[in-house]
């Protein structure tokens, strides 16, 4: 991306670099920093911080107070749990500023980059500029400035901000191919149409068309920015997707018994409930009978058997200090019970399974 | 769509829901404590980039002779990145290692796993797919 000020450094992957060495260096070390004092203790701090606020008797509960109550015995008794925390947040404010800086010196130039993808292929990309943002959506979620909907760069924002935040395992969209090589087909394997709902950069997008070169394969998300830079970031790879703005609840606006395979990853913990309610109905009138229908999300309440993982510390933390609200509401309901409801044969569930907490629907056949 | 309007008025309650806005929290009994913690945090990466910057000039001088900063900018060689890498770790342990008091802090890189909460989640990319 050529700015006359500053040094064309290239791309990282399909990714444009930051504009300087010294913006990626200290982005390096944010990464680190996250793994050593955050990711790492994690698993002993946890434990030790959950026993303590049990026994304080705090519920922990979707209310400013609860999660308060969860602060003042951290600040009371438990200093690990404050270093936690703090260089979560600290350092969670830090790489957003960063990248949002760094490629902010360059604004006028990605705007025209995106101005020119919007008119190129392979592939396409539909989106509305007069389109009318709901409020939930509007959240700085994982507290990114401007959010998902907020800012023209926020697709560009996000890619490089989630390769801070995941670490290794997002170097060469390596996570999104492994999950695009297990996602699940049709019993029959006829897999001609894929939707990815909530696509966001169509990391997975991509990795599902690489998989399914034959397929027609679309993504779709709420926010124009994302499905912009997805398609920009889909050129890059020579990719042919179709990218659309449109909301997961509105997805009923698209023809019945269309897709054969419908995906969608980590979109449900970042919506409140009725939103997921709706894109459930949507999903199973898209679908083919025969049809697939895999969701990646935290366990919840039908499928975490051991107990629900997202509370105590992490839950109040991640959900409040971390802007993630609609979490708590995510991991109490009951997916699977849902999911049955509106049709659907549950094929397989997996709690344990990582990153998939895989639960895999069928839409019945006819007569079945 | 029709019932947007039936989907804002059931969204009322989002608004309250902790996390809807940005927070400003204190993790510590001196709220100092929280903005010097973070301005360390901050401070030694900021002594890391300016690290990396002499060690990419010397590794230029040795091997090439001249610096200019557009050099610098679009200098790229993986063993240096490697050796890098190891030294940014080691830094990080010596500067920030007493934090935790004796909690001894593995390496974890998979920024995911931690998100499930359980130990012995299966990596993604291990489990095996139905
Ligand atoms: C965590 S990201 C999804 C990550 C993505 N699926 C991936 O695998 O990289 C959440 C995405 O959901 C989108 N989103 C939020 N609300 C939505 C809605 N109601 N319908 C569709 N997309 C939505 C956001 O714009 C954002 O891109």
């Amino acid at each position: 991306m050529l700015n006359e000020d500053y040094p064309d450094r290239g791309n990282v992957g399909p990714t444009p670099a930051m504009t300087s060495r010294a913006d990626e260096t200290f982005l390096d070390y944010i990464a680190d920093l996250r793994s050593v004092l955050m990711m790492s203790p994690a698993k002993k701090v946890h434990p030790k911080a959950n026993a303590v606020i049990e026994a304080e008797g705090i519920e922990t509960k979707a209310t400013a107070e609860s999660v308060e109550a969860v602060r003042d015995v951290v600040r009371r008794k438990l200093p690990e749990a404050g270093v936690w925390a703090r260089v979560y947040r600290s350092t969670q404010q830090a790489f957003w500023n960063r990248v949002c800086e760094s490629y902010g010196l360059r604004e006028d130039a990605f705007l025209r980059m995106l101005e020119e993808s919007d008119q190129s292929g392979p592939g396409s990309v539909e989106w509305d500029p007069d389109y009318v943002y709901p409020d939930y959506a509007k959240v700085e979620i994982h507290l990114q400035p401007g959010g998902y909907v907020g800012h023209p760069l926020a697709g560009l924002r996000y890619d490089y901000g989630t390769r801070v935040f995941g670490g290794k395992v997002s170097e060469n969209d390596y996570l999104h191919k492994a999950m695009a090589a297990k996602v699940p087909t049709p019993r029959d394997g006829r897999v001609e149409r894929i939707m990815d709902i909530a696509c966001s950069v169509g990391k997975l997008t991509c990795a599902l068309k690489e998989r399914f070169p034959q397929a027609e394969v679309w993504g779709s998300d709420i926010s124009a920015p994302m499905v912009r830079y997805a398609h920009y970031r889909a050129i890059e790879q020579g990719q042919t997707v179709h990218f659309l703005q449109k909301a997961a609840e509105d997805l009923d606006a698209l023809p019945a018994d269309h897709f054969d395979l419908v995906t969608v990853h980590i979109l449900f913990h970042e919506v409140p409930t009725p939103v997921v309610d709706r894109t459930i109905a949507n999903v199973y009138r898209l679908l083919r009978p025969g049809g697939t229908f895999w969701i990646s999300d935290f366990p919840s309440l039908g499928n975490d058997p051991h107990g629900l993982h997202y509370t105590n510390l992490l839950g109040a933390i991640d959900s409040a200090d971390n802007s993630e609200p609609y979490a708590p509401e995510f991991v109490r309901s009951n997916v699977e019970a849902k999911l049955q409801k509106a049709g659907f044969s549950l094929r397989y569930e997996n709690p344990a399974d990582m990153n998939v907490h895989g639960r895999v629907c069928d839409k019945p056949m006819k007569g079945e | 769509m029709g019932d947007r309007s039936a989907l804002e008025a059931e969204l009322e309650y989002v608004k309250d829901l902790p996390g809807f806005s940005r927070t400003n929290p204190q993790f510590f009994s001196d709220p100092m404590i929280d903005k010097l913690l973070e301005i360390t945090l901050l401070m030694a990466g900021e002594i890391w980039t300016n690290r990396d910057r002499h060690m990419v000039m010397e590794h230029l001088l040795a091997t090439e002779g001249v610096v200019t900063p557009e050099r610098i900018e679009a200098f790229k060689d993986e063993s240096f990145a490697q050796r890098s890498e190891q030294q940014r770790l080691q830094f990080i342990q010596r500067i920030f290692g007493c934090l935790y008091g004796d909690i001894d802090v593995p390496e974890d890189r998979n920024h995911f796993r931690w998100l499930t909460g359980k130990e012995g989640a299966q990596d993604t990319t291990d489990s095996h797919s139905p």
